[in-house]
C-alpha cells in the first residue's frame, strides 16, 4: 500500500509540473496573440489549442488537487464529532468520492469506446482521441487515490480492533 | 414521481449530504447523476457524465481561472501586499483609526489583484493586525476591520466569485468585473465611515499613527506603482474591450512575472510556490464545477426553476419582495453554508426566477456576491472570522465577533443602498455597450 500511495504521490506530482507548463504556456500563447493582435495578425486555431492545453493544465491541476485532499466540504457537524464517528464520516465521504468519480471514469471509457475517439479539432485538424486517452488516465487516478485512502482508512481501523 | 418533485427530493438530500461532511463537488455530481437517471434514464445519464467534465477542462474560457490566480499568487509571494499596506499606511495612518482605515484601503488594493477573500484576509491580516496592535488599537477593531476588509478581495474585480457566477449563468465575465468596480469602491468607504465613527466616538480604540511627510507619501507610490498601473491595465482593458477577461488574466499574470522579475523580487522558489498554489487552486475548483455542471443540468431537466419561476410570477409581487426574500434566504444559508456551495446550489434555481423577472442578471451577480461577503464575515462559521481568528490567535472569538459586528450593520447599509439603486452596478458595464 506505501508503495502504491508514493506512485500516486509521484503522479501527483508530475501532473503538477506538467500542469503547470501548460498553463504558462497558454498564458504565453495569449500575451502573444494580444500583441499579435495589435498589429492585424491573427493565430490561426488560436482557441482549439488552448483548448487542447487546457485539459493538459486542468488536469494536472486536479491530479494535484485530489492527491493534496483541497476537496470543498462542510464539516459545522462533522468537525465536532468525537474521532471514532469522525472517521466513520470520512470512509462515506471517500466512498461516495470513489462512486462518483468511478462512474464519471466508466462513462467516458464507454463513451470513447462508442465512437469519441474519432473526433478532430475543426480548424486544425488534430485528432482528440490522445487527450481523451489522457483525462482518462487522470480520471483512473482520481479512483486509485480514493480506493488507497479508503482502503488505508479501513485497514488502519482493523489493525487496532 | 413528477420531474420537479424528484427535483425538490434531490435538493433535500444533497443538503443531507452536504452537512454529513461529503465534497460540495462529490455531492452536487452524486444528486445529479441519480437525479438524471430517475428523469432521462442510464443512457442519456451515461453521456451526460462522460461529456459534461471532459468539455468542462476543454474550455477556452476556463483559461481565465489559473491565470489570475497566478498573478494573485506572485503578488503574494514577493511581498507587494506590504508595499499596498504602507502606501495606505501613508497616506492614512495620521487620522483617528488611520491604521485602521490603511487596512481596509490595502486591502481595496490587494483586491484588485486578488480574486479571493481569504487570500486578501490572510496576506493583509498577517501585516495589519500586528502593526495595529502595536499602535495600541483596540483587538475588536483591528480583527473587525482585517476580517471585513479581507472580504473585498470577491468584490473588487478580478473576483473569483464573480467568475464562477459567470461561468454558471453564462453572463460575462468581464461586464461582472467591471460591475464590481464602484460597489466595492464604496464598501470600502463605508467600513472607512464605520471606523472613523467608531473613533471619534472612542479615539482609545484607534490611536493617531506617526506623522509623514508629503514626500514619503509621494515615495510610497513608487514601491508598488507598477503593479497599480497593471490593475489600471487590466480593468481598463477589460472595459474598454482591447482584450477579454479571458486575455486579461494572462496579461495580468504576465505583467506581473515581468514587473517582480524586473525589480528581482520574484526568486525560483517564490515562482514554484506561486504556481503550485494557483494549481491547487484550480483543481479544487474544477474539481467543484464538474459536479456543478451536471446539477444545474439535472435542474434543469426537472422542471423545478421554471417552476418555481411561474409560480412567483403568479405571485403577484412586486419583483424587489422576490430580490429581498432571496436576501434573506443567502443571509440565512450564510451562517452554515460555504460560500462557493452556496453559490453552487442556489444559482441553478434562483438565476431562472430573476430572468423571468425582467431583472438583470448582472446587478443579481453583485447581489449574489455582497451575500457571499456577508457569509464570509457572518458567525458563527464566516471564514475569513477564522482566518484571522488564526492571525490574532490570543484574541478570543467573541471581541471578533463584536468587532465584526458594526461593518455587517454597514454592510446592510451598502446592500440597500445597491438593491434600491442599481444604477451604482450598472454604470460601468452599460458605459461598455
Amino acid at each position: 500500500m506505501a508503495r502504491l500511495m508514493n506512485l500516486l504521490q509521484s503522479t501527483s506530482r508530475a501532473g503538477l509540473v506538467l500542469g503547470t507548463v501548460f498553463m504558462l504556456g497558454i498564458g504565453a500563447m495569449t500575451v502573444l496573440n494580444v500583441i499579435l493582435r495589435i498589429f492585424n495578425i491573427a493565430m490561426t486555431g488560436f482557441i482549439e489549442t488552448i483548448e487542447i492545453l487546457m485539459i493538459v493544465a486542468a488536469l494536472g491541476a486536479m491530479t494535484f488537487a485530489v492527491f493534496e485532499k483541497t476537496q470543498v466540504a462542510i464539516d459545522v457537524i462533522i468537525g465536532r464529532l468525537s474521532s471514532k464517528n469522525r472517521r466513520r464520516f470520512d470512509i462515506a465521504a471517500l466512498s461516495a468520492s470513489l462512486v462518483f468519480w468511478g462512474l464519471v471514469c466508466w462513462a467516458t471509457i464507454d463513451w470513447l469506446f462508442r465512437g469519441a475517439y474519432t473526433a478532430i479539432t475543426d480548424i486544425l485538424k488534430v485528432p482528440m482521441w490522445p487527450f481523451q486517452v489522457i483525462w482518462v488516465i487522470g480520471l483512473i487516478f482520481f479512483c486509485l487515490v480514493y480506493l488507497t485512502e479508503l482502503l488505508t482508512m479501513l485497514f488502519n481501523r482493523r489493525l487496532k480492533e | 414521481m413528477t420531474p420537479p418533485v424528484i427535483g425538490l427530493m434531490g435538493i433535500l438530500v444533497l443538503f443531507l449530504l452536504l452537512f454529513v461532511g461529503i465534497p460540495i463537488g462529490v455531492s452536487l455530481g452524486l444528486v445529479a447523476t441519480v437525479g438524471l437517471w430517475m428523469l432521462a434514464g442510464d443512457s442519456a445519464t451515461f453521456l451526460k457524465l462522460a461529456v459534461t467534465p471532459f468539455r468542462l477542462v476543454a474550455d477556452y474560457n476556463m483559461s481565465v481561472l489559473p491565470l489570475f490566480l497566478l498573478m494573485a499568487q506572485i503578488c503574494t509571494v514577493t511581498g507587494i501586499s506590504r508595499d499596498l499596506y504602507n502606501l495606505a499606511a501613508k497616506w492614512f495612518g495620521r487620522l483617528p483609526g488611520g491604521i485602521a482605515m490603511a487596512s481596509i484601503g490595502a486591502c481595496a488594493l490587494f483586491a484588485a489583484i486578488s480574486s479571493s477573500a481569504v487570500a486578501c484576509a490572510a496576506t493583509i491580516g498577517s501585516i495589519a493586525v500586528p502593526e495595529m496592535r502595536r499602535f495600541k488599537y483596540a483587538d475588536s477593531l483591528s480583527t473587525g476591520t482585517t476580517v471585513s476588509g479581507g472580504t473585498l478581495g470577491i468584490l473588487i474585480p478580478p473576483s473569483f466569485m464573480f467568475i464562477l457566477y459567470g461561468i454558471l449563468t453564462e453572463t460575462s465575465i468581464g461586464q461582472l468585473f467591471i460591475a464590481g468596480i464602484i460597489p466595492g469602491i464604496l464598501q470600502a468607504f463605508f467600513y472607512i465611515l464605520v471606523i472613523y465613527i467608531l473613533c471619534r466616538h472612542n479615539p482609545k480604540l484607534g490611536p493617531r499613527g506617526p506623522v509623514t511627510s508629503f514626500k514619503e507619501k509621494i515615495a510610497a507610490f513608487g514601491a508598488c506603482g507598477e503593479i497599480i498601473a497593471l490593475v489600471v491595465l487590466v480593468m481598463v482593458g477589460i472595459a474598454v474591450g482591447w482584450f477579454t477577461p479571458t486575455e486579461a488574466g494572462s496579461v495580468g499574470a504576465g505583467g506581473a512575472i515581468l514587473f517582480t522579475v524586473i525589480r528581482r523580487r520574484l526568486t525560483w522558489k517564490g515562482f514554484r510556490e506561486a504556481c503550485a498554489e494557483s494549481m491547487k487552486t484550480t483543481g479544487m475548483i474544477f474539481l467543484l464545477l464538474v459536479g456543478a455542471y451536471i446539477f444545474t443540468y439535472f435542474m434543469t431537466l426537472s422542471n423545478l426553476p421554471a417552476m418555481l419561476s411561474e409560480a412567483i410570477t403568479k405571485l403577484n409581487v412586486p419583483p424587489i419582495v422576490i430580490v429581498w426574500i432571496i436576501i434573506a434566504i443567502y443571509m440565512i444559508l450564510g451562517t452554515a453554508m460555504e460560500e462557493a456551495s452556496m453559490m453552487l446550489l442556489t444559482i441553478p434555481i434562483f438565476t431562472p426566477i430573476i430572468a423571468n423577472l425582467g431583472l438583470d442578471k448582472i446587478w443579481f451577480g453583485v447581489i449574489v456576491v455582497r451575500m457571499m461577503q456577508v457569509a464570509m464575515i457572518s458567525p458563527p462559521v464566516g471564514i475569513t472570522l477564522f482566518v484571522i481568528k488564526g492571525i490574532a490567535k490570543d484574541v478570543p472569538m467573541s471581541t471578533i465577533y463584536k468587532g465584526v459586528t458594526p461593518f455587517i450593520i454597514a454592510d446592510a447599509f451598502h446592500i440597500i443602498l445597491i438593491v434600491f439603486v442599481p444604477w451604482i452596478v450598472m454604470v460601468l458595464p452599460n458605459l461598455m455597450h
